[in-house]
């Protein structure tokens, strides 16, 4: 064979062909595995970064939300977390191996262009190898009932306006004068001027506290009343300080201002099942058999601490005030200072019948215990007032 | 004269045998090449794999509160601007993978508070 044989050539042609092609296929195949091993590592640190992420927002959180006093809950940059391999657990200390850091900021941010309301805002990064990723849980902004878009009762008078229609809210909001003492009320407007249909507004919140009293009317905004009035309130947990309501006999009639409770329905109706209550033995056991397993309940508290609930009948022409109120009994000393009840889809305080009572208030809410329309709820599973207005719930933002 | 290649002719041995020993040469240098590419292909795979089912894992434990009670420390400052710390209480959630140990843990962490049962 000659070397120069045109078909020896071809074959070693080719041989030679594949000493180029080979490689170049090796090379690229070898580049594509390391790829995808790289991208798989990647993959793998992003979602490490991502759960650490949210592990860090969640401490912090929940160290902002146990801080009653709003000065010592954490602000502005913490100290970096690590998550220790060796010990499996999160620390501030730097370890020798660590899957990751997680460094949290809290801060405010304006929530709306005119920077009156703020929002707090929990950001956490976290950062394993090359991977970073950011979260952000978010408050919303305190919301107060008389803060706009509510604008429920005028701060200053806690007056009640005539707005027909309130803006509901899915989230906790507390009612509170701006002294604190000033009780809200039906505004004149309310009572004085004839409506179409029963005269009734309705305020509706997932929860309502109020830090102020609530008195649906006063005294004064009687002298123009053209008839009773039903003050709705829909919320899951209805937290009162101190309640208020009343009866007004006229030559006309007898006119009645008093409040409804009922369950708030927004994306799905508020309120446990009875039955839900009876499983988690949420009641009393004497009080298990006036459960209704397929009715809504809600929950009620009154706040005694300095504060009544009672209702006050009032004559017109004669005298305004006439007549003794008739109130509930305040726990006595050493009791919880909270009288909490769960109350049956839509209940109302009729004064008339407290009022017709021998021994008012007391027996009417024997009376409603009796009937099952209220359930006392077992002081370890009431709720405070705090509890409520802690339940500012805050969101995973993008 | 030109031979033509469809010539019935075929190659010579020794021709045959130097393509062989070329092709075997270079297969041979790069076999162990393409095997790891294979290998490593194969494993992205199984690792992607296992990735995707320890985050439906976590996801899963996030929503149903499944994880260990631990107690996390967080030091900074509070809204004075004093050095502060506080202690919270939560459950600790550990994903391990079944993947390759080669690169690094297959290890997920997280942690979360549960929420309070609604009343």
């Amino acid at each position: 064979m000659k070397l120069r044989d045109e078909r020896g050539m071809v074959a070693i042609g080719g041989a030679l062909m594949l000493l180029v092609v080979l490689p170049l296929l090796a090379t690229a195949l070898w580049q594509y595995s390391a790829l995808e091993l790289k991208n798989v590592q990647r993959g793998r640190e992003d979602m490490q970064a991502l759960f650490l992420a949210r592990a860090g927002a969640e401490a912090v959180r929940q160290a902002w939300q146990q801080t009653a006093d709003p000065k010592q809950r954490p602000f502005g940059q913490l100290d970096t977390l690590y998550f220790d391999l060796t010990t499996n657990a999160f620390t501030t200390n730097k370890p020798s191996r660590y899957l990751g850091t997680v460094d949290v900021e809290v801060r405010e941010e304006a929530a709306t262009a005119d920077e009156v309301e703020k929002v707090t805002v929990v950001e956490s990064t976290a950062n394993v190898g090359s991977a970073t990723r950011i979260v952000r849980l978010v408050t919303y902004p305190h919301r107060y009932g008389h803060q706009d878009p509510l604008l429920w009762y005028d701060p200053n008078e806690g007056r009640i306006p005539g707005t027909p229609i309130y803006t509901a809210r899915k989230e906790p909001v507390i009612m509170r004068s701006s002294d604190g003492n000033t009780p809200i009320s039906l505004g004149s407007r309310m009572i004085g001027v004839l409506w179409e249909g029963p005269p009734s507004v309705t305020f509706k919140a997932s929860d309502i506290i109020f830090e102020s009293p609530l008195q649906v009317v006063r005294r004064d905004d009687l002298y123009g009343a053209d008839h009773g009035f039903d003050l709705v309130l829909e919320a899951e947990k209805i937290f009162f300080s101190g309640l208020e309501i009343a009866r007004l006999d006229t030559i006309w009639g007898t006119w009645e201002y008093t409040v409804t409770l009922k369950l708030p329905t927004f994306d799905e109706k508020l309120g446990l099942l009875g039955s839900t209550l009876l499983e988690r033995n949420l009641v009393n056991v004497n009080d298990r058999g006036k459960i209704v397993p397929s009715a809504r309940y809600g929950q009620v508290y009154f706040d005694f601490n300095g504060r009544s609930v009672k209702v006050v009948p009032y004559t017109r022409f004669i005298l305004l005030a006439t007549g003794n109120p008739s109130s509930i009994t305040p726990p006595g000393k050493g009791e919880s200072p909270v009288k909490g009840y769960y109350f049956r889809e839509e209940f109302r305080f009729d004064p008339n019948d407290i009022l017709a009572l021998r021994n008012g208030f007391d027996q009417y809410i024997n009376e409603k215990v009796n009937e099952g329309v209220l359930i006392p709820i077992p002081v370890e599973h009431m709720v405070t007032r705090a509890h409520l207005e802690r339940q500012r719930p805050f969101y995973w933002a993008q | 004269m030109v031979k033509r290649c469809d010539s019935e002719s075929g190659f010579t041995l020794t021709e045959v045998v130097i393509s062989i020993v070329v092709i075997t040469t270079l297969a041979g240098a790069f076999a162990p090449l393409i095997a790891s590419s294979v290998r490593g292909i194969k494993l992205a795979g199984v690792r992607l794999q296992s990735l995707y089912s320890m985050r439906g894992e976590m996801e899963r434990r996030l929503a149903t509160f499944s994880g260990e009670k631990r107690k996390v420390t967080i030091k900074g400052r509070n809204q004075d601007g004093r050095a502060a710390a506080w202690e919270v209480e939560g459950l600790q959630i550990t994903v391990s993978g079944s993947g390759s140990e080669q690169q690094g843990e297959e290890l997920l962490v997280s942690f979360v508070i549960p929420e309070e049962q609604p009343l």
